[in-house]
C-alpha cells in the first residue's frame, strides 16, 4: 500500500510539472500584458517601470526559470492585478469560502442522489422512478445559472414579498447574495449541487439495478435474510462503488470553485478570482491557481483510490505490488 | 416413507415482454424424508422454476403462481407471509447454486457471508441468538467440515481470492449451516472443472448422510444423476413427462424423450467411430404452449392424438409414472427397446 501511493504521488509530481509547463506557456502566448489594462493615460516610463518590476521585460524561458525556482522555494509571487495581495494570501482567504460551498453542495449532491437512485431502482418504472427521472433530465441539462437564478426568484424574491404580505416583516429566509450564516448557504448550495445530484442518482440507478439482478443477492435470499439487510448489507453497499469513482472526480471540481454560481450569488470564492486573473492577464495569479487546482485535483483523485480499496476488496488486490 | 416436501399442481408464469411465458404447467412432485430427487431436463424445461417455487425467491414482480400449493412439513408455504418464508429460507431449507464465481456477495468476506446466515437463525445450547464471535467460530468450523484447507485464513478471504470449486465448498457450507431439513441443488456442479464436479457431489452425498437431510438435485447431467439420485423426475416444457426410481429412468424408461436422453449420452463401449446420438429441433416456445404433448414436434413416434391431446399420466408400476400415447392400450406402436 505505501508503495502503491508512493508511486501515485511520483506520478502526480510529473502531472503536475507538466500542468505547470503548459500553463506558463499558454498563458503567455495570449495577446496583451498585464500592464497593457491599467490606466490608459499611464506614461511609458511608468510601464516600462512596471514590467521590469514585475520582471516581464526578460526573455520567457528566463521568465520561466526563474517562476519555477520562485515555486520551488514555496514563493508564487504576487498578484499583479490586485496590489499587494499575494497568491497564496488569495488562496488562503477565497478557498475556504469555495471549498466550503462545494462540500455543501456535494453533500446535497449525494446524499439526495443516492436516495433518490435507491427509490427509483427499487420502485423500477413507477411513479418515483418517472419522477427521479425528470428530476435528472432537469438537473443535467439545465446550466447552474438557470437553476440559480431561479432559485433567487422563488425562495428569494417571492417567497419573501409573500411572508412580507402575510407576516409583515422583511425578515429573508433565504437570502440571494453574500456568505453569511447558514441561511445564506442553502440557494447556493443547491444552485450548484442539483447538477451533481442528477448525476449521482442516474448512476446509482442503473448501478443498483445491475446488483439487483446478480446472483448473490439471489443467495443473500435463500438465507433467509431479510429485505431491509439485503438492501443496505447487500445492494447497496455494491452498487455504491461506480459511485464513489464519480463523485470522487466530482471533489476536485466541485470544491475549487464555481465562477457562475460564485458570481451569480456574491460570493467571494475562487472561482470568480481565478476568470478574472485571465481576462487581467494576471500572470502570477493564473499560475498559482492553476498549479493550486491541478494539486487539489490530484490529491482527491488519490484520496478516491485510496477509498476504493476500502470498499472494493478485488482492487487491492490489482492495487497492491508485492 | 415420511413425504417432507409435496408439490401438488404448480403453476408458474413469467410476465415478459413478448407475452405470458408459462415455465411450469402443473406439476406433482413427492420427496421423501432423507431420499435424494434429481429434476432432468434441458435448459427452460421449468426444473430449476419449479425448485425455486419451494424457496419463493423469484423476482415476484414479474412471477405468477397460477395455481397449486408446496406443502413441507404439512405446511402450505404458499400461504405464508414474506416474513414466515425468511424463517424457513436457509433455516430449513438451504439452497446451492449452479455457479459459485456469482453466487457470493464479492465485498463480503466468505466467513462473514457463513455467519451471516448462522446470526440470523442459528441458537447456542441455550436457544439464545449465537453472537458474532460464536457465528465466525462456526463459519469457521463449516468451512473446515467441508474441507477448505487453513480455514480460518480462508474465512477472511473474499470471494475472488477462493477457487470455482473451493467457492462451492463455501456455497455448501452456508447452506448447510442451520442443519436444514432439505437441501436443494440447482445444478451445483455445472459450472465447476470435471475434475472438481465428482469431488463436489461427493462433500453433498457426505453432508446428506451426516446430516439427515433431503436432496433435490436439479441437473441435465445424467451421470449426476446416476452417481447421486433415488428418485428421478423427466421435465420438458413445463411438464414432469416421467417420473420413478432411479431403475424405472435407467432400466425401465417408457417417454421417447427419457430414452433420447438417455441415448445422447456417449458410451466407452460403443462401436468404434459411432456418432453420438441427439435429440433434433428445440424445445416448444412457451409462451404458446402447445396443446398435446409438448415433445410431439421431437418425437419420432408422434401420433396423430399426439399433437392436440395431452396425454395422461400413466402409472407404470406404484413408483413409475410417465405421460405418453403409447402406454394407452389401444396404441399400436410400442417403444422400441434399445440396448444401454
Amino acid at each position: 500500500m505505501k508503495r502503491y501511493i508512493l508511486q501515485r504521488l511520483g506520478i502526480a509530481a510529473i502531472t503536475i510539472f507538466v500542468v505547470i509547463t503548459l500553463t506558463f506557456f499558454l498563458m503567455h502566448m495570449i495577446p496583451g500584458s498585464p500592464i497593457a489594462r491599467e490606466n490608459a493615460n499611464m506614461t511609458e516610463e511608468v510601464r516600462a517601470a512596471l514590467t521590469s518590476n514585475y520582471g516581464l521585460n526578460k526573455p520567457l524561458g528566463e521568465q520561466y526559470i526563474i517562476y519555477i525556482t520562485n515555486i520551488l522555494h514555496g514563493n508564487f509571487g504576487t498578484s499583479i492585478a490586485y496590489s499587494n495581495r499575494s497568491v497564496t494570501d488569495i488562496i488562503k482567504t477565497a478557498f475556504p469560502v469555495s471549498a466550503d460551498l462545494g462540500l455543501r453542495a456535494l453533500l446535497i449532491g449525494v446524499s439526495l442522489g443516492v436516495a433518490l437512485g435507491i427509490v427509483s431502482a427499487l420502485r423500477h418504472n413507477k411513479g418515483w422512478d418517472r419522477f427521479a427521472s425528470v428530476i435528472a433530465v432537469i438537473g443535467i441539462s439545465v446550466p447552474s445559472f438557470i437553476i440559480g437564478t431561479l432559485l433567487q426568484a422563488a425562495f428569494g424574491l417571492w417567497l419573501s414579498s409573500w411572508v412580507k404580505d402575510i407576516f409583515h416583516t422583511s425578515f429573508q429566509l433565504f437570502p440571494i447574495s453574500r456568505w453569511e450564516s447558514f441561511r445564506y448557504t442553502i440557494l447556493p448550495s443547491f444552485a450548484l449541487g442539483i447538477g451533481s445530484i442528477a448525476i449521482i442518482a442516474r448512476l446509482m440507478r442503473s448501478s443498483m439495478l445491475d446488483v439487483i439482478g446478480q446472483d448473490y443477492i439471489k443467495t443473500a435470499r435463500s438465507k433467509g435474510i431479510s429485505n431491509t439487510a439485503i438492501l443496505w448489507k447487500h445492494e447497496v453497499r455494491n452498487a455504491l462503488i461506480p459511485v464513489v469513482t464519480v463523485v470522487g472526480r466530482m471533489v476536485g471540481v466541485i470544491c475549487t470553485g464555481s465562477f457562475v454560481v460564485e458570481s451569480l450569488f456574491a460570493i467571494p470564492g475562487l472561482g470568480k478570482y481565478y476568470v478574472n486573473s485571465v481576462t487581467a492577464r494576471d500572470y502570477t495569479l493564473t499560475m498559482g491557481l492553476t498549479i493550486f487546482y491541478a494539486i487539489f485535483v490530484v490529491i482527491s483523485s488519490l484520496a478516491v483510490d485510496i477509498l476504493y480499496c476500502v470498499i472494493d476488496p478485488r482492487v487491492r488486490y490489482t492495487g497492491v505490488s508485492k | 416413507m415420511i413425504v417432507i416436501i409435496e408439490i401438488k399442481d404448480l403453476r408458474v408464469s413469467f410476465h415478459t415482454y413478448f407475452g405470458e411465458v408459462q415455465a411450469v404447467r402443473g406439476v406433482n412432485l413427492k420427496l421423501n424424508d432423507n431420499d435424494t430427487l434429481a429434476i432432468v431436463g434441458e435448459s427452460g424445461c421449468g426444473k430449476s422454476v419449479t425448485a425455486l417455487s419451494i424457496m419463493r425467491i423469484h423476482n415476484m414482480e414479474t412471477t405468477e403462481f397460477k395455481s397449486g400449493k408446496i406443502l413441507f412439513d404439512g405446511t402450505d408455504l404458499f400461504k405464508l407471509s414474506e416474513k414466515e418464508m425468511q424463517n424457513i429460507r436457509g433455516n430449513q431449507i438451504g439452497m446451492i447454486f449452479q455457479d459459485p464465481m456469482t453466487a457470493l456477495n464479492p465485498s463480503m468476506t466468505v466467513g462473514n457471508q457463513i455467519a451471516e446466515v448462522l446470526l440470523r437463525h442459528g441458537r447456542d445450547a441455550n436457544a439464545k441468538r449465537l453472537s458474532s464471535k460464536d457465528a465466525k467460530e462456526r463459519a469457521i468450523e463449516l468451512l473446515r467440515r467441508v474441507k477448505t484447507p487453513s480455514p480460518e485464513r480462508r474465512a477472511n478471504q473474499f470471494p475472488y481470492e477462493f477457487s470455482g470449486g473451493m467457492l462451492q465448498r463455501a456455497v455448501i457450507a452456508m447452506a448447510m449451516a442451520c442443519s436444514p431439513k432439505v437441501l436443494i441443488a440447482d445444478e451445483p456442479t455445472t459450472a465447476l472443472d470435471v475434475t472438481v464436479q465428482a469431488q463436489i457431489l461427493d462433500l453433498i452425498k457426505e453432508m446428506q448422510s451426516e446430516r439427515r437431510v433431503s436432496l433435490i438435485i436439479i441437473t441435465h447431467d445424467l451421470g449426476v444423476v446416476a452417481n447421486i439420485a433415488k428418485n428421478v423426475a423427466v421435465m420438458y416444457g413445463g411438464l414432469i413427462v416421467e417420473s420413478g426410481a432411479i431403475g424405472d429412468i435407467f432400466y425401465r424408461s417408457s417417454h421417447p424423450y427419457t430414452r433420447g436422453l438417455l441415448d445422447s449420452i456417449s458410451r466407452k463401449n460403443g462401436a468404434k467411430n459411432e456418432p453420438l446420438r441427439s435429440i433434433e429441433g428445440t424445445p416448444p416456445d412457451l409462451v404458446d404452449p402447445p396443446a398435446g404433448c409438448p415433445f410431439t414436434d421431437r418425437c419420432e413416434y408422434a401420433m396423430r392424438v399426439c399433437k392436440d391431446h395431452m396425454p395422461p399420466e400413466s402409472a407404470l408400476s406404484e413408483t413409475h409414472l410417465c405421460r405418453c400415447w403409447m402406454l394407452d392400450p389401444e396404441c399400436p406402436l410400442k417403444l422400441e427397446r434399445r440396448k444401454l
